[in-house]
């Protein structure tokens, strides 16, 4: 015995659960990700029962929709919110049975062949708040999947000739749009039971032997077995001290335990850590996070604890450690041939532990290759990532338009420059301030320089002048409006 | 006083997608800028050469020819024309690369006239330095030498504020002093003003396919590639004087300008090809025009050869005998192959021209004035346009242009393809990083909302954007730029629709060709205003759906015993003016449209001028200028008629004192304002289709002051200029109207006395005019036709004449159905009729598409053993084994029940677009329908002001931007077309519903206005209940 339940306008129900400031308005999604983006013609995906009340129906486009009810809200669709509901749903089939299959976002199937005394009783429960839950029994999956799906025949059990009034394109859910249902539509074939009647011989010659499957399906002489859904398992552990932890040593035995189950979990499913998560629980009720993105997936135990201890070791504490909890985000373990002649990390763990160590020092984000931006904004870099197989790989650099090395800094300096306007042209005369304050012998410039016109908070524009100080310095200086000069880097 | 400067390597906007300024602004800010001399060197062509010549006439200054010419190597130099004999040499190698992509510059050096740049970064010289290879620089320096000759390359220094220009000006000026090669200053502009360096980088990004975000150094690294002083330019380059004071040694040198382009129209030549001498010419044109004077006219009367000799004089003495002959052989040759044309436009004024046969009027009989289309006062070349039968036919006369002249010496002309509101504001929205939607839902937004003109004020543009985007939108203010300053920029070259220039010594030496998009084609650089302002003569063949329509029509009269000859055919056919007085015109040239059809009733044309006025009466000049009710007023006799000034009385007459043509528009220009010959020619020209707003300004500057030194009173001086700006866009000439009024009058004539010919032509010609095939069908069928459906029993390829009154439809039809298929069906049943649907798929092998098409169409039904579309269906599944297995008895059962009637029809809309069964209202009506709803017909008896409510297909929605917001819409019933008048606030509270339902259901009023024509003053509007959308034709919309 099958059970199959299908939330009614699954996308429309989950975007409205709980918007109380929607109740009773006409409500409707789009068959597209972006509702900001909808065009007129875009058909309906999922309707509330307000909107089906005025007359609405799923697959009608959006403009005919607003014809006949002009205060439909389009709605974006929250794929956050359908994962949730999705969840709950799954979660009230596991109190039935764990053997279930999640056929499509909006339908489950249940496996009931060994709880089929108590399964009568179960279903009559199954509901979900503000969820229109339905629910069909059959004694195949797919003759179950197709009768929850339809008002007529769910809540019951269902023998095929239940379905004869059904309409032809609910077959649409098994046959996920199979040109042939078009064509049999073609045919004049309006319900299921127009299909059924078809001879099956003729048919399977015609539309091929998949049609004639559904042919069989539809008469409950095809039972298939169900892609049973089982659970990711969870890699989070969490150690409680009967003590507070003080010293380092025993927190790092006790994190070490904590690896190494996790690194037997890894390797029994094949994966290894990508990032771990590590989170330190206080006395005093704080706790203290920590994430780290591992160079390369390790399921080592000392590949994972070298950058938690260099981290460890740089920490200070305002209370005891009463606990640890530790998560992993698996991955799939590269797999990688060491080449003779190329370049690679000997080991990773050992470069991991010494961008950590130098992360510590830092702060994050701070840590990084360095590599100018591709446009013509002053100074502007970008950090791509230390770690990583990206890290070895050579950054193509432009050809420098000035020879000479400019030592920047960051930021400019704020000076005042005495400066003449001759002719139009800002002339710099003398630095006043900074640390290089002296009168300029020689000038090069302005090279004017803009960029970014089109973001307003972004869109800078400035002059530049290479000057050669009386000390024979050479430097950089930038004159942005309104009449604010900066020492940008000296040359070397 | 700074050295004189001029800048040789300016880019225009037509340097596509790299330069950001019309040639026009780049010469006028020159000229602002104290320029003597500028040269526009697009990017391997001439195209904005034209302009920039006529601009620079305008500000008297130099426009100087040159181009861009690209290497092999991805580098690219400015080359000048310093000679004609240099400008015929690059518009030759033009010519040579965009036809065969080859650049062959080996010739060049032996030319001579050739003056060559090194160019900027991107130049062969340059760029080797960048990379810091100094050989290669020379190695190109030394070929340009080569190629160019010594002493006709310069080495280009251009200073753009950038930190490496000093070190790569340094090496330029080494290289100079090495190969003794003179330097040049530049600054290489790419457009006029600094400004403009977004609109430069949005171009840059639409380059290279990225938006602004993602294109970093590919962009400008500031805003100094403009048109810059030459004071500013000798500040610049102060440390290199001989840089600046070079440019003005060079200016002398370039004494080439389009000036002495030296085009001359081809002279007729003999049958061996020899060129005629002038006398020649014109003794051979009074041969032709006396032998067809003599077929067109019964009797030569003294008027008649009167005015012949007046215009073969005037030809003569103007020395286009030759042009004539020309357009007379390209008739020749349509006639002989028994293709129908006809001239249009100010042509129609000659006699000469009727008696040749180019147009069909007798400007004599029709008193049209010669001086419209040739003057002695206008030196230009006179203009003749003439419609071919849209399609086939008119390429063949194409393809004859171009096999007589040669492909170097026949071309069409070009159309610039500018950016318009969608397409701008799609581009430069994709620039900026706007997700496309943001482009569709412009796109879709109703035209008036698009901004069609081009608003000086940005404001204007983020309030009609206001429903895309949020007002606080940090980029909504560059989008708002980008898109004003984008307007009007050139985007591609695309082909004119007919205009061709020929020349007998060579036209590829008078402006570069390059290859149309159409194969066999070639185009010219320049489009048809250009050509026109370079005195390049043009010829308009165009093509005419309708005319292929008659042509057809005609054909398949004289196949069935009863030939028609459209010359001979009386021009006050009582039926036919009756026809257009019940407003039965659907499917006929010009008064089809819904405007049309509500003015005939009112109009009543009883005489063929009538016709005339009525194609013109229905224009957007006529209606922005409020002139269509005061003629008909006038006409009714509800209106008194007034002449605007005595002086314009005799001018005015025809029409009582309303201009609804361009000639009494230039007319009355020449009487109340004593504008010259050439006056009033300027003023046609500028009031020309798509010509610039400030030409026509100008004109109407001077008419204005020339009126009021006549003391003509300020309120005649509006009516008179109103009513030139109303013809501004579509200036209507009576000569044209008369050439159209005779083809509308042709339509109407064959769709009275010939209907069943008439619709098959039509049918067979579309998509065509105003309706779709279902209302064509429907209205065959109000006029007494049979259609039937479909049938590979019975169907040509294109739908064909049973009986007299009696069509099938082709299997053209059939909407998915291959060509090759459909030859095939007929050549197979040719040997054999087809007995079984095995014998037809056996044989015929279409696709398993093509089968389910042709049984859902009900084509295969008459088949044997076929009963219905859906036994059909089930029976085209069957795989096919050929001989080997015999299909069992039980396949042949009837399985599937037979199509309703209304699923036959939404088959037929499915697969057609069309039906041959009943009108869906009428199945509709049937089910649904009730007595309160009224059908078109039940209209006609019904009083006016009686409150009603109509239902029906909309087949045409329309809210012209002259209505003042209202709406009009026709629905469609199995009975004919209801009109419907929806108010401008009705319409804003039903728009969502008008623009996407098929099918309405209307409550409003009868109104009767004149010509008793009944017209449903809408109050309110709904869906029509329990519609089948599937039924639904195709509708013309314009909202």
């Amino acid at each position: 015995m099958f059970t199959a339940l299908h939330i009614r306008d699954f996308s429309a129900t989950a975007v409205l659960r709980g918007r109380q400031e929607l109740a009773g308005l006409a409500c409707a999604i789009l068959a597209t990700a972006q509702a900001d983006a909808a065009k007129e013609k875009l058909p309906l995906a999922a309707i509330n029962h307000t909107a089906r009340q005025q007359g609405l129906a799923t697959g009608w486009p959006l403009n005919r929709a607003l014809v006949r009810c002009p205060e439909l809200r389009v709605l974006p669709r929250d794929p956050a919110a359908e994962t949730a509901l999705l969840a709950e749903c799954i979660e009230l089939a596991e109190s039935l049975t764990p053997d279930l299959e999640i056929t499509a976002a909006d339908g489950l199937i249940l496996d009931l062949s060994s709880r089929r005394s108590q399964a009568s009783i179960a279903l009559d429960v199954l509901d979900l708040p503000e969820v229109e839950l339905w629910h069909a029994s059959a004694a195949t999956p797919d003759l179950a999947y197709l009768a929850a799906r339809h008002e007529s025949t769910q809540g019951r059990w269902i023998e095929p000739a239940d379905l004869t009034q059904v309409p032809l394109h609910f077959l649409d859910a098994i046959s996920h749009r199979h040109p042939s249902i078009r064509l049999l539509e073609n045919w004049g074939m309006k319900t299921l039971g127009d299909f059924m009647a078809l001879p099956r011989q003729a048919l399977t010659e015609r539309l091929g032997l998949e049609v004639g499957q559904w042919h069989d399906l539809l008469h409950g002489k095809f039972c298939r077995l169900l892609r049973l859904h089982r659970p990711p398992e969870c890699l989070t552990q969490r150690a409680i001290f009967e003590e507070g932890i003080t010293a380092l040593e025993p927190l790092v035995f006790a994190l070490k335990r904590l690896l190494h189950t996790l690194s037997g979990r890894l390797a029994a499913r094949h994966l290894a850590a990508s990032r771990l998560d590590l989170r330190i629980l206080l006395e005093t009720g704080e706790e203290v996070p920590r994430q780290i993105r591992l160079p390369e997936p390790q399921t080592t135990v000392e590949g994972m604890l070298g950058p938690l201890q260099t981290w460890l070791d740089a920490l200070r504490l305002r209370a005891a450690v009463s606990g640890l909890e530790l998560d992993a985000e698996a991955t799939f373990a590269v797999a990688r041939q060491r080449e003779w002649f190329g370049r690679q990390l000997p080991q990773p763990e050992r470069w991991a532990e010494t961008l950590a160590k130098l992360e510590a020092l830092l702060g994050p984000g701070r840590i990084g290759i360095p590599v100018p931006a591709q446009d013509h904004t002053p100074g502007a870099f970008s950090l791509h990532p230390a770690a990583g197989p990206a890290m070895v790989q050579a950054v193509a650099q432009p050809l420098p338009a000035c020879s000479l090395p400019l030592h920047r800094y960051r930021p400019p300096l704020e000076i005042a420059v005495a400066h003449e306007v001759r002719e139009g042209q800002t002339l710099p005369l003398a630095l006043l301030t900074g640390p290089h304050p002296g009168q300029v012998i020689d000038a090069r410039g302005p090279y004017p320089a803009s960029g970014a016109w089109w973001e307003p908070a972004q869109a800078w524009q400035r002059l530049e002048w290479d000057v050669q100080l009386a000390s024979r310095h050479l430097l950089r200086l930038v004159l942005e409006k309104p009449n604010l000069w900066k020492l940008e880097g000296i040359y070397q | 006083m700074s050295a004189p400067f001029h800048e040789f390597h300016a880019r225009s906007a037509f340097s596509f997608l790299e330069g950001a300024s019309q040639p026009e602004a780049m010469v006028a800010q020159a000229a602002q800028l104290g320029y003597s001399a500028i040269a526009i060197t697009d990017r391997m062509g001439f195209y904005g050469s034209a302009r920039a010549h006529h601009a620079a006439k305008e500000c008297g200054i130099r426009a100087l020819v040159g181009c861009m010419l690209e290497a092999a190597d991805g580098t690219s130099f400015p080359v000048l024309c310093a000679s004609r004999d240099g400008y015929r040499q690059m518009s030759r190698l033009l010519t040579e690369h965009h036809l065969t992509h080859q650049l062959g510059m080996d010739f060049l050096a032996r030319a001579g006239g050739l003056i060559a740049l090194t160019g900027d970064r991107d130049g062969p010289v340059c760029k080797p330095l960048l990379r810091g290879d100094k050989a290669a620089a020379l190695r190109a320096a030394e070929h340009l030498v080569a190629a160019f000759g010594p002493g006709n390359v310069y080495l280009e220094l251009t200073r753009h504020g950038l930190r490496d220009d000093g070190r790569l000006n340094r090496q330029l000026i080494d290289l100079a002093a090495h190969l003794r090669l003179p330097l040049l200053a530049s600054n290489a502009p790419l457009f006029a003003t600094r400004g403009e360096r977004r609109l430069g980088d949005a171009f840059t990004c639409l380059r290279h396919h990225l938006p602004l975000d993602q294109a970093g150094h590919l962009l400008a690294a500031n805003g100094e590639r403009h048109l810059k002083s030459p004071q500013a330019m000798a500040a610049l380059f102060h440390d290199v004087p001989e840089a600046i004071s070079n440019t003005a040694r060079l200016s002398e040198r370039l004494d080439f300008t389009l000036e002495n382009l030296n085009y001359r129209f081809p002279d007729y030549a003999d049958g061996q090809g020899n060129p005629l001498s002038l006398p020649e010419q014109a003794t051979l044109l009074r041969r032709h025009t006396y032998a067809g004077a003599a077929r067109r006219y019964p009797a030569l009367t003294p008027a008649v050869r009167q005015q012949l000799e007046h215009e073969l004089a005037m030809i003569q003495r103007l020395g286009f005998p030759g042009y004539f002959l020309i357009v007379h052989d390209l008739i020749e040759f349509a006639r002989g192959r028994g293709i129908l044309c006809q001239g249009r436009g100010s042509a129609a004024n000659s006699a000469v021209c009727y008696a040749l046969g180019i147009t069909a009027v007798d400007p004599v009989g029709s008193g049209l004035l010669f001086e419209r289309f040739l003057s002695e006062n206008r030196k230009s070349w006179p203009d003749i346009d003439i419609d071919f039968p849209s399609g086939e036919r008119r390429e063949e006369v194409i393809q004859y242009v171009f096999r007589k002249y040669g492909t170097r010496n026949a071309a069409m002309t070009a159309n610039v393809i500018t950016y318009r509101p969608k397409s701008a504001f799609r581009e430069m929205s994709k620039v900026l990083g706007f997700p496309p939607s943001v482009a569709d839902r412009f796109s879709n937004s109703p035209s008036h909302f698009q901004g069609k003109e081009k608003s000086k004020d940005p404001r204007s543009f983020q309030e009609k954007i206001a429903h895309l985007l949020p007002s606080a939108h940090p980029r909504l203010a560059a989008l708002g730029h980008l898109y004003q300053a984008v307007l009007g920029m050139p985007r591609h070259l695309g082909q004119h629709s007919g205009g061709m220039i020929i020349c007998d010594h060579g036209l590829n030496s008078v402006v570069p060709l390059q290859p149309a998009t159409m194969a066999g084609r070639t185009v010219v650089q320049w489009d048809k205003d250009d050509c026109e302002d370079m005195g390049i003569v043009k010829i308009d063949l165009l093509g005419l759906g309708m005319l292929a329509a008659m042509e057809h029509a005609i054909e398949i009269c004289a196949r069935r015993g009863h030939p028609v000859d459209l010359a001979t055919i009386p021009k006050d056919d009582p039926a036919v003016f009756a026809l257009m007085c019940r407003a039965e015109t659907i499917g006929t040239f010009q008064v089809e449209s819904r405007a049309q059809m509500a003015t005939l009733p009112i109009l009543r044309p009883q005489t063929f001028y009538d016709v005339a006025i009525q194609v013109a009466i229905i224009r957007p000049g006529p209606i922005v200028g409020d002139l269509v009710h005061p003629y008909l007023n006038r006409r009714g006799g509800r209106e008194k008629i007034d002449y605007i000034h005595p002086a314009c009385e005799e001018t005015l007459r025809r029409t009582l004192g309303v201009p609804l043509f361009q000639e009494q528009v230039l007319r009355m220009a020449m009487d109340v304002a004593g504008f010259s010959g050439a006056e009033a020619d300027e003023l046609r020209r500028a009031m020309a289709f798509k010509r610039s707003d400030a030409r026509m300004e100008k004109v109407t500057a001077n008419l204005r002051q020339r009126m009021s030194e006549r003391s003509i009173g300020l309120p005649v001086q509006q009516k008179i200029i109103d009513s030139i700006g109303s013809f501004a866009l579509y200036g209507f000439p009576e000569s044209h109207a008369i050439s159209f009024a005779l083809i509308a009058y042709a339509s109407c004539w064959l769709k009275v006395h010939h209907p069943a010919e008439f619709f098959t032509g039509l049918l067979n010609h579309q998509p065509m005019g105003f309706y779709s095939v279902n209302t064509l069908i429907q209205d065959a069928k109000r006029h007494g036709l049979r259609v039937l459906p479909v049938s590979c029993i019975h169907s040509e390829n294109l739908t064909s004449i049973e009986t007299d009154r009696t069509l099938r439809l082709g299997l053209d039809r059939v909407k998915g159905l291959s060509s090759a298929t459909r030859e095939r069906l007929i050549d197979v049943r040719k040997e054999a009729p087809f007995h079984t649907l095995e014998d037809f798929l056996l044989r015929v092998r279409p696709t398993a598409k093509e089968k389910r098409l042709l049984a859902q169409a009900g084509a295969l039904n008459g088949l044997l053993e076929i009963d219905h579309r859906r036994q059909a269906l089930w029976q085209v599944e069957l795989p096919l084994f050929d001989d080997l297995l015999k299909p069992r008895e039980e396949d042949r059962n009837v399985i599937l029940p037979a199509m309703t009637l209304g699923e036959r029809l939404s088959a037929d809309f499915l697969t057609q677009g069309a039906s041959t069964g009943p009108h869906p209202m009428r199945l509709w009506r049937e089910q649904h329908g009730n007595r309160n709803i009224l059908r078109a017909i039940d209209l006609q008896n019904l009083p006016h002001g009686i409150p009603i409510t109509v239902a029906g297909m909309a087949i045409c929605r329309q809210r012209p931007g002259t209505a003042k917001g209202h709406c009009f819409i026709s629905l469609e019933d199995e009975t004919g077309i209801a009109n419907l008048f929806v108010k401008k606030e009705t319409f804003k509270l039903h728009q969502m519903l008008i623009v996407t339902e098929s099918f309405l259901l209307a409550h409003g009023m009868l109104q009767r206005s004149e010509g008793d024509q009944p017209t449903v003053f809408v109050t309110h509007l709904q869906p029509l209940p329990h519609p089948e959308p599937e039924h639904a034709g195709r509708s013309h919309d314009f909202h």
